[in-house]
């Protein structure tokens, strides 16, 4: 734990990776805020801004958090050829946005009918792939918190393995 | 370094769909089948009470085809929203009858009486919002894309006014529209 830490402080002491940090996690916080409009998770409270109540906001702020300092951390080890947990990163980033995006849109109807599915097999089918996503949207948004922390932790306690010896070289 | 920028890619491309593109599939979907002054086919519903229904029903008043699925938490949002502004529908004599498409698309959720009485209390005890099953007839007349939220309103005589959805992202729309055309 320790350790994960002393890496997260090494990348974050650098003012490039700080700024991009920093850049990033508004953007993606944003990005989050408006994804999750539409969620079961701003559902019954009241709003509190940007049109979502507290839960939201919360899940919104750590994705945004979680997820900038996952891809610093990773573009910091993959440019000092440190081993990183980016493959838990992309699952996590697909986990949270997959069944905001897919649950209610028109994103699984249309493919179904790209895929030559005719009009009376798409309303019978379109909600056993939209209705699950939705279903489970709460426990997804929590694999993917789980795996970005676990990214993050794996990324930054190698950071802090190799740091002495790579960051030196720079 | 690829990975990063994949990362980066997915969640710019992921935003790009849900706020560029989806939408405006989503409000051309409606469309796609019935559009503004087309007659709104008279397919029949069977109301949560039970009783089998149709459009003709309501002759004489405006009403709105909002078609849902009671596990879809955009439509849920709707009703929230719909909770809040319910007045604007109530004052222009306008019913909203919020359909369950049929068989909630595949895959079943509550049903809808106890759907829309969680998300819009008021609107449901004032009713001005009518809890619905569409019938299969009735789900590939309106929408047989399999779109999820999306609505019609239809004039006195049965004649679709307008058509948009998601519900919860065009209210102000539908309820200026209301406004223009609704009658008391």
């Amino acid at each position: 734990m320790f350790s994960a830490l002393t890496g997260i402080r090494l990348v974050l002491s650098r003012k490039l990776f700080a700024a991009s940090f920093a850049a990033m996690s508004m953007l993606i916080f944003f990005a989050y805020s408006l994804l999750l409009q539409g969620s079961s998770l701003n559902l019954n409270a009241p709003k509190l801004m940007l049109g979502l109540d507290a839960d939201a906001l919360a899940v919104s702020a750590a994705l945004g958090i979680m997820l900038a300092l996952s891809i610093s951390l990773n573009a910091f080890a993959m440019s000092r050829s440190i081993r990183s947990g980016s493959r838990m990163s992309v699952g996590a980033a697909v986990a949270s946005v997959a069944p905001v995006m897919l649950c209610c849109s028109t994103i699984v109807p249309s493919l179904l009918a790209t895929i030559g599915m005719g009009a009376s097999a798409i309303i019978s089918t379109a909600g056993m792939i939209q209705g699950p996503l939705a279903t489970y949207e709460p426990a997804l948004i929590a694999i993917s918190l789980a795996l970005l922390a676990l990214s993050i932790y794996v990324t930054s306690k190698n950071i802090a393995k190799s740091g002495e010896c790579c960051v030196a070289k720079r | 370094m690829v990975v990063v920028v994949a990362i980066a890619i997915a969640v710019a491309a992921a935003l790009l769909a849900y706020s560029g593109i989806a939408k405006p599939a989503q409000e051309s979907g409606a469309a796609a089948n019935l559009s503004a002054g087309d007659y709104a086919p008279n397919e029949p519903f069977q109301l949560a009470n039970g009783t089998l229904t149709n459009l003709s029903a309501y002759r004489g008043h405006e009403v709105v085809l909002w078609f849902v699925a009671t596990w879809c938490s955009g439509c849920a949002q709707g009703n929230e929203m719909l909770n809040s502004s319910y007045g604007a529908f109530e004052k222009n004599g306008v019913k909203v009858i919020e359909l369950e498409l049929y068989k909630d698309l595949g895959y079943s959720g509550e049903n809808i009486e106890s759907f829309v009485k969680s998300f819009a209390p008021q609107a449901y005890s004032s009713n001005v919002v009518i809890p619905a099953y569409a019938s299969y007839n009735m789900t590939m007349a309106y929408d047989r894309q399999g779109y999820l939220d999306i609505y019609y309103l239809i004039s006195p005589n049965g004649r679709i006014l307008y058509t948009n959805g998601p519900l919860a992202a065009t209210l102000q729309d539908l309820i200026n529209e209301v406004n223009k055309t609704g009658v008391v």
